[in-house]
């Protein structure tokens, strides 16, 4: 999945690019957070060219 | 006190260890087993997909997690992650603490967090 965002676009703006770039995914990304180098983090949280960015949907574990 | 998280292929064996338990007065234990029929359909088996090692921390962070505000006195977390057939066990918490109501508490409180938050998924292997 690519989406474009600005340098130092935070993890709520990439989720919001995600969304708009990928419109049938909108229902499903409700349920959606962004991981950050794996763990979740604040979504003021700014993200930079070095991280490695997860979507995780609903889990099923347990 | 110890904390011991892990994610291992395939069913869990059989429990070969139980927490630190000194100064325990309750061992408790859970266990998830596969169960044959999912969403009304029979199924073979569970396949458990993992993102780690994001996975794997989450299940030690929220061990460590439970220790503290529980008080316990060990805890120990295996996950399966592959196939796991009907009947094999997926998903083994032990919890070790002073008293039976902070274990309880703790173990609820646990498995709750797990399947809300660690990314772990299951997918049914159908039968026929």
């Amino acid at each position: 999945m690519v989406v474009r965002v600005r340098d130092g676009a935070t993890v709520q703006e990439i989720h919001e690019a995600i969304a708009r770039a990928h419109p049938g995914l909108a229902v499903l990304l409700i349920a959606c957070r962004l991981a950050v180098n794996g763990a979740f983090v604040p979504t003021d949280r700014a993200v930079t060219r070095d991280d490695e960015l997860a979507l995780i949907g609903l889990v099923s574990g347990g | 006190m110890s904390v011991h998280a892990v994610i291992l292929d395939g069913p869990l064996p059989p429990d070969d260890g139980s927490p630190e338990d000194a100064g325990a007065g309750a061992r408790l234990r859970f266990e998830g087993i596969v169960r044959p029929i999912e969403d009304g359909r029979e199924i073979l088996a569970l396949n458990y997909q993992t993102y780690d090692p994001m996975a794997t921390e989450m299940l030690r962070q929220l061990a460590g997690e439970m220790l503290q505000l529980h008080g316990l006195t060990g805890i120990r977390v295996e996950h399966s992650r592959g196939r796991v057939p009907v009947g094999a066990c997926s998903f083994r918490v032990t919890i070790a603490a002073p008293h039976r109501g902070p274990a309880l508490e703790a173990m609820a409180e646990f498995i709750d967090r797990l399947k809300r938050d660690v990314p772990i998924w299951k997918r049914p292997i159908w039968a026929g």
